[in-house]
């Protein structure tokens, strides 16, 4: 079995997860199919046997290199990217599994594996800037509707928080990665007024700024009413 | 100009963001922000020294809609929330609060620390609490540059050094430091929640204010 840290070096590599065996037909290779069907079935007894042990997923991580005439070749990610796009209730999970060496590889053809990974039970008393962040994204991208005062003193005490606790990364990450186009203009308002005071410490709060401009402008609300002193 | 509490009780309040007003005794008003949430409309004002109140809405003030949201509910709404906010975290910044007539324009340091003034002695008065409130929320209701100095605010300034005095002792000789600052008095404040075009500048709040001052003193008379 290679080890972990000679996969994670090689010319390029793609995490998937579980759903996506079994539905990959833009997977050129059926023998793929095969390995990657049966690592998961291996992976899920890993799992069962180890769920105690702080095991929380498994994922499958494929890897080329060499010779991209073999396994997925550039076609092949695009599309499995469109595919996460498209329906990401198809997989256990997005992103990059945490786990820092592969449990299972099994090599299949001259140049290509196909690795189990089981990554740690996730602890809620770790430290981990993303999940606050996760959560206000949670918080704050609903679907449109009114929301009520209460709603929007829970987006300012959360993000009060942070202020108190100098967190402003957490702050900074929240403003990058919320969405505008799927916020209440309320909750965005609330984001930028709470903030205001720190706008200079905040990385990235004029931006925030200026796309919470461009969804009041779509929305065909008066930008330059709602936005007032916050500038400078 | 303004709505009489004993005629139209300020819990009836329909919008999200007003500010009212009643006078304690000769030459000393109190000013306090209302807001309203899903219970009904509350009363949030500084009475003293790290003594910051929410109560509801009393029908011993006068008051008014906050005019500065006319037209832009949204905005209100955000800043009634942001009162929420501070009712909920009771003990945790309300309590923070220092009465003093100086605070240098913000009730933040460059910290992003909540009232963390830097000094012994600085503070807020009910008045302006309400100012800081709306300043930190960039809606600046008031332009301070055009306030000025006035001898009576030195006398309004002795003898709250007097009470202070005999309850804070220490608070007391570290805020008297700072008497002769410039004073926004409660009805100025009024003045400004209620123009529609902020921020309003000295000149035009003390024109305001001396209607505001005759309407909270008739109604102290009934």
């Amino acid at each position: 079995m290679p080890s972990g840290q000679s996969l994670l070096n090689e010319d390029w590599e793609l995490s998937v997860l579980g759903g996506m065996v079994g539905t990959s037909d833009f997977v050129p290779s059926t023998e793929l199919d095969g390995w990657a069907t049966h690592l998961l079935n291996v992976a899920r007894d890993a799992y069962i046997i180890k769920k105690h042990h702080c095991v929380y997923r498994s994922a499958l991580r494929v890897h080329q290199h060499d010779n991209p005439s073999r396994g997925l070749n550039q076609n092949g990610v695009d599309k499995f990217y469109a595919e996460l796009a498209r329906d990401s209730s198809h997989f256990l999970t997005l992103g990059h599994v945490r786990a820092e060496a592969p449990q299972i590889a099994v090599q299949m053809g001259e140049n290509n594996w196909v690795v189990a990974y089981l990554e740690p039970a996730f602890d809620p008393e770790r430290p981990q800037l993303n999940v606050w962040v996760d959560r206000m994204i949670k918080l704050m991208e609903v679907p449109e509707r009114a929301v009520s005062t209460e709603d929007i003193a829970k987006v300012i005490s959360e993000i009060e928080d942070q202020m108190v606790a100098r967190n402003f990364e957490n702050i900074s990450s929240l403003f990058t990665h919320v969405s505008p186009k799927s916020s209440p203009i309320a909750f965005l308002l609330a984001a930028l007024r709470i903030t205001f005071v720190l706008r200079k410490e905040i990385l990235g709060w004029s931006e925030f700024r200026d796309r919470v401009e461009v969804e009041i402008r779509y929305n065909g609300l008066d930008s330059g009413k709602l936005l007032r002193g916050l500038t400078g | 100009m303004l709505s009489d509490g004993n005629i139209s009780h300020p819990k009836y309040m329909d919008s999200h963001v007003g500010i009212a007003i009643k006078k304690i005794r000769e030459n000393q008003n109190h000013v306090g922000l209302l807001y309203r949430d899903s219970t009904g409309v509350k009363l949030c004002h500084l009475a003293f020294h790290h003594d910051l109140r929410i109560e509801a809405a009393r029908p011993d003030y006068c008051w008014a809609v906050a005019s500065v949201f006319a037209g832009d509910d949204l905005s209100a709404q955000v800043f009634a929330g942001r009162l929420i906010v501070l009712s909920e975290k009771q003990g945790y910044i309300p309590n923070e609060i220092p009465y003093g007539f100086h605070s240098e324009g913000t009730a933040f340091n460059t910290k992003g620390e909540f009232v963390g003034f830097p000094k012994a002695g600085m503070g807020l008065t009910c008045a302006t609490f309400i100012l800081e409130m709306f300043h930190s929320m960039a809606f600046p209701i008031a332009n301070l540059e055009t306030w000025i100095d006035r001898d009576s605010d030195l006398e309004w300034q002795n003898v709250i050094v007097e009470t202070l005095q005999e309850l804070y002792p220490e608070h007391a000789k570290a805020v008297a430091n700072y008497r002769g600052s410039v004073r926004v008095r409660p009805e100025e404040v009024v003045a400004c929640a209620i123009t529609m075009d902020p921020p309003t500048a000295f000149e035009r709040a003390t024109q305001l204010a001396g209607s505001i001052l005759s309407e909270i003193e008739a109604a102290s008379k009934i």
